[in-house]
């Protein structure tokens, strides 16, 4: 462990993918975990019965977060489970692909107030308690999780990467503002990553992430979720508002 | 001399303005969509239109998140903002794709101010907006760049006529991240650059252009 024992974490869409990567990993350091997920109810049973076998203290909400009144939500019952929020990771996202001159903007609403209105809202949420936890001498963080389309830009996947780059400018602005209030605020942005989310890559895409990238593999959740947890921690106590891209080395 | 008509999403901004200007005084035409509907409106009404702009945002955003911050009923209301923005920038990108796909031709141009100088002007900075743009940008770029549209992200510095002049000397010691002895452009060269984009050879596509004296950096 690394000083972040017992520490309260609160981490959207936790129970898939990333996710459950990092609450894993911010389990096996000693933390106190909100696990927040969406919709599918057997991931969480899943989740929480792992959580059981580790005796983990955790709490598991289930909340759409598109929704600014569950945004509140989750935050206060955080808080008032635990008595104390520490850090944040916003992970959770969802994409809307395809060709974009055909969509429509309703079509890709909620993907909107999912991957930006969400965090920003959770982020100034807890932001009262990171700072209390910050005064009190501990290190407050909130983690994004923007991604290489938010960084690179992606055909076939514009509203996504588009939200995706809001969050690292969300991620400049909110780091610049709770910065002297003592709470860091970064971003990760991962390649391709072994998830649902890019399971369906053809084996043409497959071998081109192959050929662009220094290290030619897909990359693992847990190596985000190492990431993460870096950032969460003292180790990066100097890192703020920054992008981290956990891609392999991908070339574009 | 072709008519060719660029179509802005508003004139709120002072490089939006001085740009339309700039183009209307070369004998083209300048639409400023705000008053006529919108930018989806315009365009189906112009039958080959050269290019859409999208102008430098005025919203503040660290007032607004300010606010938030100290009064969280408020934050509902900047997520709201924020949402609007990018709702109505993605609306816009594809009338604009739309409409130029046929064509295969086209310009489709963001503006942004870079928001490190900005701030230390005490100009309104907009890093959410800006960041959404340049990624939208590339996407769209890698996505229809195919069709002979051009897209690009264009970042500037604060002109030297959008800073007052004492905000310019106190901040004389912060702009030395730029450059040792920094010293601001003015509006005229910015356009001069944007005109040359606009109506020269397109020989950058996906771009995110920064401009201005010195070394510029955004985002990763």
């Amino acid at each position: 462990m690394t000083g972040q024992s017992s520490k309260v974490v609160l981490i959207t869409g936790a129970t898939r993918g990333i996710g459950r990567a990092i609450a894993e990993r911010f389990l096996k350091e000693g933390c106190r975990l909100v696990l927040v997920y969406r919709s599918n109810k057997m991931e969480a049973a899943e989740t929480e019965k792992i959580l059981k076998k580790l005796d983990a203290d955790a709490l598991i909400l289930q909340s759409d977060l598109t929704d600014s009144v569950a945004c509140r939500y989750v935050v206060d019952r955080t808080v008032n489970h635990f008595g104390q929020l520490d850090i944040l990771v916003n992970n959770a996202g969802t994409t809307y692909d395809g060709a974009f001159v055909v969509m429509r903007s309703e079509e890709y609403e909620l993907l909107i107030r999912g991957n930006i209105c969400a965090p920003i809202l959770l982020s100034l949420y807890a932001a009262p308690h990171l700072i209390t936890s910050a005064k009190a001498g501990y290190n407050s963080t909130i983690v994004m999780m923007s991604s290489m389309a938010g960084v690179t830009g992606k055909e076939g996947q514009v509203p996504y990467s588009t939200t995706k780059g809001a969050l690292i400018g969300a991620t400049r602005l909110l780091a610049r503002h709770f910065g002297h209030l003592g709470v860091r605020v970064n971003a990760l942005a991962p390649g391709f990553i072994c998830t649902d989310m890019v399971k369906g890559l053809d084996s043409k895409m497959y071998n081109h992430v192959l050929k662009a990238s220094a290290s030619p593999r897909m990359g693992e959740p847990h190596e985000v979720a190492s990431a993460a947890w870096f950032l969460a921690s003292n180790a990066s106590s100097y890192i703020n508002g920054q992008v981290h891209r956990i891609d392999g080395g991908f070339m574009r | 001399m072709p008519m060719k008509t660029l179509i802005f999403d508003n004139l709120d901004g002072a490089f939006g303005k001085a740009l339309a200007d700039a183009w209307a005084k070369q004998g083209y035409c300048a639409i400023d969509a705000s008053t006529k509907g919108g930018v989806a409106s315009v365009l189906t009404e112009i039958s080959a239109p050269h290019g859409v702009v999208f102008t430098e945002s005025v919203i503040d955003e660290a007032a607004l998140l300010s606010k938030a911050a100290t009064d969280l009923d408020l934050a509902v209301d900047f997520t709201e903002s924020i949402h609007q923005q990018i709702i109505e920038f993605l609306a816009n990108c594809r009338a604009a794709t739309q409409a130029m796909m046929p064509l295969k031709k086209g310009h489709v141009l963001a503006l942004c101010v870079d928001d490190v100088a900005a701030r230390v002007l005490g100009l309104p900075v907009s890093p959410i907006i800006n960041h959404a743009r340049g990624s939208a940008i590339k996407s769209l770029s890698k996505e229809y760049g195919r069709m002979g549209i051009s897209y690009n992200t264009v970042v500037c510095q604060p002109s030297q006529e959008m800073g007052k002049k004492s905000a310019w000397r106190t901040s004389r010691d912060a702009m030395k991240v730029y450059a040792l002895r920094y010293k601001p452009m003015k509006t005229s060269d910015f356009i001069s650059y944007l005109l040359a984009m606009l109506d020269g050879p397109t020989a950058v596509n996906g771009g995110l252009i920064c401009l201005g004296n010195g070394v510029m950096e955004m985002g990763p």
